[in-house]
């Protein structure tokens, strides 16, 4: 009987995951650098729909729509203040690695400045309602986030795979020089991308505002295990890092209900291990 | 140099020089003048456990300004340096240690979280800095050194008192607690009693600070079918993220949990409704006690958010004034002193402090949240 809690339970972890999966990995593909900064883009989002929707008093869909549009255009000015730069310095991965650490640390170090550190929520915004299905509970909010997170899966994979902008962001991916030599502006196509995934993780940020709540310290375990979960499904791939949303997501709620709750995090980095170990690839092999 | 270079490092160069200005005021006050009474103060003054190093501080504030009105300690003004423990024993032990090395104090009110006292205790019990904490409650609090007092009561009794209140529902409950040092020393003395007295525990386990996904945890605790659980949390956040996915699970068990009855806890009185809490004494009206009350409220202009912490942490700034007034700035002869109070009449209530430095005569209420405010169960 459980075990329909225990696999909506799964669905609505890998929802969240999975949506910042599938931004980490759009990003991921184009630059090829761990853009910890992505951590900060949900926390934003979550805030700012915080402050229209809550403290400045504006219709619920007025802040969430700024959340992801300011969440969309920060990602966008990260990459042109900064990743930009330092590409054209043709800095090492380091250099990104470490800038992309600053970035995050100063971005989630202002949110404390205006809003506190306090926990918040947005969930008293909206009417939150259990609906059940079988056996298992979940509310509204649930359903929507699983909701939006086949949507925008779907959406993506789309735009890959049927439009101009997807053929270039996927030449990009592959090889970036020649695809500029090609007579493609590389840069518009990957500023679109750092709108694209910026707006995807905002959305999830905001989803997890109205679900869980939020403090501006969230960002990182959340983009820790989206990377994780890009890891196990195959890096650089969208459809891999929504398998691997789901199986991590699974992993962890059976463990918990298995073993103990305090070992969540222990098992998602067993699992990180392994896959590094054996399958480094990932489970779809390219 | 690029001239993008060049802005870049104007650009750091302000917000150095910014930050610098900013933080400047407080340091130089405390070089430029020698002749304070200087007393440090670690607590949780940002994060998730804020609201309880918020009281404590205005408390301190109340307190200090009082005392300096009426013209400092022996001539001296006295000046409270204020540092943020965060509720982590890393802050705590940097916020000590710069308190120790840098401002040279030997007082400390302080830490507000036990996690925070416990990590700091060497440093201050090495450097003989007489600490003590209106805030912790860790059980081996008690013995962790000579120079450490607190005037809130040991998770002895809080822990004891959850267990005999679940054993009178029921003798086979949940607990889940947060893997900070206070949660989990609670949750030791609250499983040793509820077992040892009969009771089973169908769901024992611990969760991480910063967990927002509790839903599996809280099927577990569903699936069991206990009709009892000590929600054991560090701070209010966990507290209501997990009353909230209890709620939506459709989990009816009675919460039961330890001092968690703050602002934050009356907000979400419909969530809430029916949580029993083992808690400090109110403050008293009569007294000292209320002219504290009194007097916070006219400099702060509402009610202390747990009031127990503010005015046990004004007591604490009264204490130890107190000694250095009697015993001059010595560390070692006012840890004598303390040992050596009979009965302090403050605004926590009338108590001393036994051979371990910890409290004696707070005794702990239990009280119920119904519509939207705590009433004392008897």
């Amino acid at each position: 009987m459980f075990f329909q809690q225990i696999a909506a339970n799964s669905l609505i972890t890998a929802s969240i995951y999975g949506l910042l999966a599938v931004g980490f990995n759009l990003i991921y593909g184009t630059i090829r650098f761990f853009d910890i900064s992505y951590g900060a883009i949900p926390v934003i989002a979550a805030y700012m729909a915080f402050l229209f929707a809550k403290i400045l008093g504006c219709p619920v869909w007025v802040g969430v729509i700024l959340g992801i549009v300011i969440a969309s255009l920060s990602s966008y000015l990260i990459y042109k203040l900064v990743y930009k730069q330092l590409r054209d310095r043709k800095a090492s991965k380091m250099v990104f690695l470490v800038a992309a650490l600053g970035v995050y640390t100063v971005s989630i170090s202002l949110i404390p400045i205006f809003f506190t550190s306090q926990f918040q929520t947005l969930s008293n915004l909206v009417n939150v309602k259990t609906v059940t299905i079988g056996s298992a509970i979940l509310t509204n909010i649930q359903i929507m986030t699983i909701i939006l997170f086949a949507v925008i899966s779907i959406i993506v994979a789309l735009i890959l795979k049927k439009t101009r902008l997807g053929k270039a962001v996927r030449a990009v991916a592959d090889d970036e020089e020649v695809t500029k030599t090609m007579g493609v502006n590389t840069e518009a196509i990957i500023s679109k991308v750092f709108l694209m995934g910026g707006a995807i993780a905002g959305l999830a940020g905001i989803m997890v505002g109205f679900d869980t709540g939020m403090d501006p310290n969230i960002g990182f375990g959340l983009l820790l295990k989206a990377v994780i979960a890009c890891i196990i499904g195959g890096v650089g791939n969208i459809y891999a890092g929504v398998l691997g949303a789901i199986l991590l997501a699974v992993i962890e709620n059976v463990g918990v209900w298995y073993f103990s709750a305090e070992w969540k995090d222990l098992i998602a980095f067993t699992v990180l291990i392994i896959f590094l170990i054996f399958r480094p690839n990932g489970i779809v092999r390219k | 140099m690029s001239k993008k270079a060049w802005i870049w490092l104007l650009v750091v160069a302000v917000i150095i020089v910014a930050i610098v200005l900013i933080k400047q005021p407080a340091g130089n006050d405390i070089a430029a003048t020698g002749d304070t009474v200087k007393i440090g103060f670690v607590g949780p003054l940002t994060g998730e456990a804020a609201s309880y190093g918020e009281p404590m501080k205005q408390g301190v504030e109340l307190a200090v300004s009082q005392i300096n009105a009426n013209g400092g300690v022996n001539g001296k003004q006295v000046e409270v340096i204020y540092e943020d423990g965060k509720c982590t024993g890393k802050d705590a032990v940097s916020a000590a240690q710069k308190l120790v090395s840098v401002d040279k104090v030997s007082f400390i009110i302080g830490a507000g979280c036990s996690g925070e006292t416990i990590a700091m205790a060497p440093i201050v019990e090495a450097a003989k800095v007489l600490t003590l904490s209106p805030v912790s409650s860790n059980a081996t609090i008690s013995t962790i050194g000579d120079y450490i007092f607190r005037n809130h009561p040991s998770d002895n009794e809080a822990g004891k008192a959850i267990a005999d209140l679940v054993l009178k529902a029921t003798n086979n409950a949940a607990v889940i607690a947060e893997q900070t040092d206070y949660a989990q020393g609670i949750k030791n003395v609250f499983v040793d009693k509820y077992t040892a007295a009969g009771g089973t525990l169908a769901v024992n386990e611990s969760f991480t600070t910063g967990t927002t996904d509790f839903r599996s945890l809280v099927s577990k605790v569903k699936a069991s079918g206990v009709t009892a659980i000590f929600v054991d949390a560090q701070t209010e956040a966990s507290f209501i993220k997990i009353a909230t996915q209890m709620k939506d699970l459709g989990v009816t068990a009675q919460i039961y949990t330890a001092y968690l009855t703050g602002d934050n806890i009356k907000k979400e009185a419909k969530l809430l409704n029916g949580m029993i809490a083992v808690d400090l004494p109110n403050i008293q009206t009569q007294g000292k006690a209320s002219q504290f009350t009194a007097d916070f409220k006219t400099m702060f202009g509402k009610d202390a958010n747990y009031p127990y912490f503010a005015a046990a942490a004004y007591d604490a700034t009264y204490i130890l004034t107190d000694g250095i007034k009697k015993d001059g700035y010595n560390s070692t002869k006012v840890k004598d002193y303390l040992y050596g109070i009979k009965e302090y009449n403050g605004a926590a209530g009338t108590y001393h402090f036994d051979e371990n430095g910890d409290v004696v005569g707070v005794s702990l209420t239990t009280k119920k949240l119904e519509s939207g405010a705590f009433v004392e169960l008897k």
